[in-house]
């Protein structure tokens, strides 16, 4: 289960970049610290029950992914309280940390890593992991050979190993040709059917309709709308459409 | 079972952190890091070790031909400044650029940020006691093993954990001023002179030899030269060198935590 209360999060963007010591010395008779406050998120309230799959959707910069990060710790709130009472799996990025000097293999086990397993585990897993991403023959090659959607399939692949309860999901449908979209959704529609709670941030709408219980719609760090998917969408679309008009 | 409990105004609840698995990353890191420093190779390695030795044949040609020193087993006494000098360099350079390496890294997957500090450390520690392996070589073969040789883990002790105290602090320093870099570089170079690497401390005026003493690699690599060099053995002087080292890295550690829910902001 996932709570948040009230939650507020403040980004601030100093006018001048300070960030050198030899800056910040020179620069103190000019008074005050200057910086534009940037409200990412604003009194943003809501419960994932457990098990349920959750869409969010919105446009660029509505605080989507400042939202994720948040649940995942990776940001502080800056006020508002955030309860998560499962071991949390975020996938914001597919291959953070690949090594392009270092085989697949080698790859897999220091992704893994990073995802929470064991290399134990991970070699339990190689074989499935090689399998899903087409690349079981080229497992021994460096990662710098292969190309971007090989590199995105592999990333998937071994993303979709972690079994933690609560999966948090930035944008990562979108990877490879039809097939391989075609083999991401089955396994996401395994995941949801394991009873995981997913957060699923997506602007494939067509996805969020076909996968998710209800939907929550952000709007300049503020949620517009919570509720079935297709009632959100419908009214996404329409602020959207509304947006143009103007 | 909160782990994070801040202000008043905020409140993160979530599950007990798994401490096996960021162990798991550490090791990842460290290895990863290890082989891309060495290309994979002996040679990468033997490359790396270039560096100290040939420090150390500069140094000597200086001062027993130039400034003639008047230490007695010079080339020991420099070789033992030189290796530990060495490592403090490596690791608290790697350590301050590791956190801006791996900031990507940090802002997509949560693990305590302390973990890239450890990891960086781990590298630099793995060399280095390869390095202290060969050095002790070169010690044994040309003096017999010293009869205190066994007390050497207390040094190799002081001196990683305050290497890791300064680069935990210089790492957080890192993370707000982006120039840490060039100074450290600079103060790096002052390090070394201020410190008894080529030069032996108790042969300077007592008036300059106290300030000098402040300095707590003076410290360690007296430690050093006590157990490999002088069959000298005194405890006070042991444990002081003990107690400031896990002191700074004590502050070095509770400074670079304090700032790290930050961190991945700040990149």
């Amino acid at each position: 289960m996932i709570i948040v209360e009230k939650l507020n999060k403040v980004f601030r963007i100093p006018h001048e970049k300070k960030n050198t010591l030899f800056h910040t010395f020179f620069s103190f008779s000019k008074g005050a610290y200057q910086f534009e406050e940037f409200h990412a998120l604003r009194d943003v309230s809501f419960r994932v029950q457990k098990g349920e799959t959750v869409g969010i959707i919105g446009k660029n910069g509505s605080g989507k992914s400042t939202l994720l990060k948040i649940i995942a710790n990776i940001y502080r709130p800056t006020s508002g309280e955030v309860v998560v009472n499962d071991e949390v799996f975020p996938l914001l990025e597919l291959g953070v940390g690949f090594q392009p000097n270092f085989t697949v293999r080698d790859n897999i086990y220091l992704y893994g890593s990073f995802l929470g397993f064991s290399r134990r585990e991970m070699h339990e897993r190689i074989a499935r992991v090689l399998e899903f991403a087409e690349l079981t023959r080229f497992a021994d090659s460096k990662l710098d050979n292969l190309s971007t959607g090989m590199k995105s399939r592999l990333g998937y692949a071994i993303a979709i190993q972690g079994d933690a309860p609560i999966h948090l999901l930035d944008e990562i449908l979108a990877v490879g040709d039809e097939v391989f979209r075609q083999k991401c959704r089955e396994r996401f529609r395994t995941t949801r059917n394991e009873g995981r709670t997913i957060l699923y941030v997506s602007h494939d709408l067509g996805s969020v309709q076909e996968f998710c219980d209800s939907a929550m719609l952000l709007h300049q760090g503020q949620i517009v709308t919570m509720g079935s998917p297709d009632l959100v969408i419908q009214e996404y679309r329409k602020m959207i459409a509304m947006e143009e008009a103007a | 079972m909160p782990i994070e409990a801040g202000s008043s105004a905020v409140a993160v609840t979530r599950p007990r952190s798994n401490f096996s698995k960021y162990l798991n990353i550490v090791r990842s890191l460290a290895v990863a890091d290890f082989r891309l420093k060495y290309h994979d190779s002996v040679l990468g390695y033997v490359w790396t070790m270039l560096n100290p030795i040939l420090m150390f044949g500069v140094y000597y040609f200086v001062f027993t031909d130039v400034f003639p020193s008047r230490i007695q087993n010079y080339p020991i006494f420099l070789l033992i400044g030189i290796f530990n000098y060495a490592f403090f360099q490596d690791c608290t350079f790697s350590a301050m650029n590791s956190i801006g390496n791996k900031s990507g890294l940090m802002k997509k997957i949560y693990f305590p940020r302390s973990i890239i500090v450890f990891a960086s450390g781990g590298t630099s520690v793995l060399s280095y006691l390869i390095n202290f392996v060969v050095l002790l070589g070169i010690i044994f073969s040309l003096e017999g093993i010293p009869r205190l040789a066994w007390l050497i883990p207390i040094p190799v002790i002081c001196l990683l954990v305050f290497t890791m105290g300064v680069s935990f602090l210089l790492a957080a320093l890192y993370a707000y001023f982006r120039d840490m870099g060039q100074i450290w570089g600079v103060l790096l170079l002052a390090i070394f002179w201020l410190s008894p690497i080529v030069f032996d401390v108790d042969a300077l005026p007592p008036s300059i030899s106290r300030y000098v003493y402040f300095n707590p690699l003076t410290r360690i690599f007296g430690l050093f030269r006590h157990y490999l060099l002088y069959n000298y053995y005194e405890f006070r002087f042991m444990g002081m060198t003990v107690v400031y080292s896990f002191l700074t890295f004590i502050i070095g550690f509770l400074v670079f935590t304090k700032n790290e829910s930050k961190l991945p902001e700040l990149f």
